[in-house]
């Protein structure tokens, strides 16, 4: 069976990949990285290569039963480590595409509904070709009463248009389904304690829009603050908490469904290898990234060269051994969507996660 | 004049016709003083020229129906859009900083900013312009000529492509447009002419193979790849400067890149040593190709008859192309007035920039393009230059109908004077109109049917705006 909904979670800033999946089994770890290393037995090892960072604990229990797949050194063609060239080229898919990657695929996925970003405006992911709104809560997605009863008021006229009369009908049935969420109280299934942030709440209303058989192609969350030039450690530990602990409540919000949606976590750039004078990490290349939900096949993928200087590209950089788009071509074609209309042809092998 | 006995004196006109007043004054409906208040024409409806003002103008302006042009007056006229003034237009224009910057001064300009305002100027051309096939012509050539802001620095590029590839040649000859996009830098950003160099190996094939699938001759216009790796030696040597280079976006001939041996494309001999000039020889070449007055033919029909045009328009329109040497004037002149496009009428749903700028045609608005209208066009999945790959927003019914809801939610929100930009009062437009049949039946350029008046009755007169503005006879066009 396909799945439903993609959920992409974008780590603004540029997360340090080193951060989030050490490589503690890497012998020049602990020598590049002396302010922040983590130890071995701190963390979830995740092979003989990599562990979780210990803040990301909460995705444990779906790495060990195979639900989580890491890549590591993901990388795509910026060579600017600015953020706003990098951003809206890994949102577009890459150098070629133009126009955002998820419009390209929600377009190819078509349905009912538009595609959802939380945010104040679109983002460039979702910016070209498909239907796509934005959101900050669920309630904005409610165009409220005045457009029901518009809608239903119009019911009868649009019934006897040929051409517009099927489409009329599904946008209706999506608005109802929309509104009988808007203002109930959510229960969330046992054992789930959704937290206060943004971050949270939003996954929060993704899971319970998802549950309530609002499906749209694609949802699209962004987590600010991961430019970490500064005091790295202390900025990414509560980052990574709450990265962690949505997305583990997600899944169990879900339950079964959960098999029925994709959830990627991606970012702009990784970090500098060596950490600076302050502590922080500078913008880097190779990143990481994390796939989850139904079909995911757990593990690590890396075609990791380690963290010796020769190597590392440019100022001493991750090189970016994976194609992001390998990692996101399988995901998309579990939805039913080609992975070359989205992506266009690739230069290496879709990843086999 | 009351309402009631308006409507009534409009009843017993009877017959009396809006377009059959007199003959088209000069004087531009909109710059007229009392443009914003005075009350709108009273009459029942010229089906051929309200089908011209619904399918090729971006829809009716209230006002518009004043100018007294029959169906024929008002193409000929449109035909020659250097004949009408577009003053008012021009000087709302002058509020876009970019608009009116050389094309290697638009880098300048954040990104943000250059595109916000080219999206702007595209919209308040389709609502304001005077210059209305114009207007229409332009939508259409930049979905043939497709760009995107994503690609490279096509960002800052294409105001200039917009202003001065586009704008000037969108109703002149089909050669010179082409020849403008296949020299413009954003086109040679968008499509990789500029690394098309042959010193360095092969060839980028890239807007050569585009050329001749999408600008010209069609996928099936019966062209080989060997005719694109021809074409596309024949095209090396063409770049433009960059963002980091001096003379920025200037476009330029390099000999060096240039692959000057002979050639053979589309069973044309190019001999060697053409250089600079060989472009020319290639214009010619596809212009004068017959599967190019099909291919642009039939994207004419597509958009101005039907989705699956008729063939006869589709031959006569191609022969017009033909006969004519590619003068865009000739080929719209006899597709507007073949039978097959009258019999067209309310056939084609509106493209979300169409229904947007219908809506605020309709409502009168005196428009000023904000964040806020354009964020709506986006959601809708209609932004200007952002559609991802280079074949252009498709012309379908297919594509566009499942974006009711953005609709539903932008015709609402502007009957209820949602919109800073777009200012609406509902009330004030039924006093104008006369009643809110005749609002609504100014919005449909048609006296409104049962169904529909029986709607348009009920709640306020804002609802009821909305009602006729979210009908399904709006979407039509």
């Amino acid at each position: 069976m396909l799945n439903d909904t993609l959920v992409t979670v974008f780590l603004r800033g540029g997360a340090d990949g080193l951060a989030l999946v050490p490589p503690v089994g890497d012998p020049d770890y602990a020598r590049v990285r002396p302010a922040s290393a983590v130890r071995a037995d701190e963390c979830e090892r995740l092979d003989e290569r990599f562990s979780l960072a210990p803040q990301l604990a909460a995705l444990a229990p779906l790495w060990r039963e195979g639900r989580l797949a890491v890549v590591h050194d993901a990388g795509s063609s910026d060579e600017t480590r600015s953020h706003f060239y990098a951003q809206p080229l890994l949102e577009r898919g890459g150098a070629a595409g133009a126009g955002g990657w998820l419009s390209r695929f929600a377009k190819a996925r078509g349905g009912g509904l538009p595609a959802l970003a939380f945010g104040a405006a679109l983002p460039e992911s979702l910016r070209g070709g498909a239907p796509a709104a934005a959101l900050r809560t669920l309630a904005d997605l409610d165009p409220g009463p005045r457009v029901a009863q518009l809608a239903e008021d119009l019911a009868e006229l649009y019934a006897a248009d040929e051409m517009l009369a099927r489409a009329a009908l599904d946008t209706r049935e999506a608005l109802t389904r929309l509104r009988e969420l808007d203002g109930k109280p959510y229960r969330p299934a046992d054992g789930v304690q959704w937290g206060r942030g943004e971050f949270a709440q939003q996954l929060a209303q993704t899971a319970r829009m998802l549950k309530g058989g609002v499906r749209p192609p694609a949802v699209c969350l962004d987590l600010f603050g991961w430019d970490s030039h500064v005091a790295q450690s202390q900025l990414l530990a509560p980052l990574m908490r709450e990265l962690a602990q949505g997305l583990a409540n997600f899944a169990l919000d879900l339950g079964a469904l959960f098999d029925r949606v994709s959830v990627v976590v991606y970012t702009e750039f990784g970090r500098r290898v060596a950490e600076n004078s302050a502590l922080g990490t500078d913008h880097g290349h190779g990143f990481a990234m994390f796939v989850l939900g139904g079909g995911v096949r757990g593990g690590a993928h890396a075609r990791w060269s380690g963290l010796a200087s020769d190597a590392l590209i440019g100022p001493g950089d991750l090189p970016g051994s994976i194609d992001f788009r390998a990692a996101l071509a399988p995901v998309v074609e579990r939805h039913g969507v080609s992975a070359r209309e989205v992506f266009g042809a690739l230069d290496e092998p879709a990843l086999d996660l | 004049m009351s309402a009631s006995r308006r409507e009534l004196l409009a009843a017993l006109a009877g017959a009396w016709v809006f377009a059959s007043l007199a003959s088209a004054p000069a004087v531009s409906w909109l710059a007229r003083a009392d443009a914003r208040s005075a009350d709108w024409p009273q009459g029942t409806f010229d089906d051929a020229f309200e089908h011209l003002l619904s399918r090729c103008s971006f829809g009716a302006h209230p006002l518009e129906r004043e100018v007294g042009a029959t169906a024929a007056q008002w193409i000929e006229r449109q035909l020659e859009p250097q004949s009408i003034d577009d003053g008012a237009f021009e000087r709302e224009l002058r509020r876009f900083e970019s608009w009116s910057a050389p094309v290697g001064e638009l880098y300048e300009f954040h990104e943000h900013v250059v595109r916000r305002e080219l999206q702007s100027v595209v919209l308040l051309g389709a609502v304001r312009s005077e210059r209305r096939l114009r207007e229409a012509a332009l939508d259409l050539w930049r979905d043939h000529f497709s760009l995107s802001l994503g690609k490279g620095e096509c960002a800052w590029l294409a105001t200039s492509f917009e202003r001065d590839a586009l704008r000037p040649h969108a109703l002149g000859k089909f050669r010179e447009l082409l020849r403008a996009v296949l020299l413009h830098p954003a086109m040679l950003w968008y499509l990789d002419g500029r690394l098309n160099r042959a010193d360095l190996g092969a060839p980028n094939e890239n807007y050569a193979r585009e050329l001749l699938e999408l600008h010209t001759l069609g996928l099936e216009g019966g062209y080989t790849q060997r005719d694109v790796q021809e074409v596309a030696r024949a095209l090396s040597g063409w770049t433009s400067r960059g963002l980091g280079e001096s003379r920025k976006a200037r476009v330029e001939f390099d000999a060096r890149r240039h692959d000057d041996g002979a050639k053979r494309a589309l069973d044309v001999e190019l001999p060697s040593g053409l250089g600079e000039d060989e472009v020319e020889r290639v214009l010619d070449l596809v212009c004068a190709h017959p599967s190019t007055a099909q291919f642009v033919a039939r994207k004419l029909c597509v958009r101005w008859i039907a989705d699956e045009p008729p063939p006869s328009a589709i031959e006569r329109v191609a022969a017009s192309f033909a006969r004519s040497g590619g003068e865009l004037r000739e080929c719209l002149r006899v597709l507007l007035e073949c039978e097959e496009f009258r019999a067209a009428r309310r056939a084609k749903l509106k493209r979300p920039l169409h229904f947007i700028a219908s809506a605020l045609r309709a409502c009168a608005v005196e428009l000023r393009p904000d964040d806020a209208l354009l964020e709506h066009l986006a959601r809708m999945g209609h932004a200007p230059y952002l559609w991802p790959s280079p074949d252009g927003y498709p012309d379908d019914a297919l594509h566009w109908r499942a974006g009711l809801l953005g609709r539903w939610r932008f015709a609402d929100e502007l009957a209820h004077n949602g919109f800073a930009g777009a200012p609406v009062d509902a009330l004030e437009l039924v006093r104008r109109a006369g009643s809110r049949v005749r609002l609504a039946a100014s919005c449909l350029g048609r006296e409104p049917s049962a169904a529909e008046r029986e709607r348009i009755e009920r709640g306020d007169e804002a609802g009821a705006l909305a009602a006729v503005l979210a009908s399904p006879g709006f979407q039509r066009c």
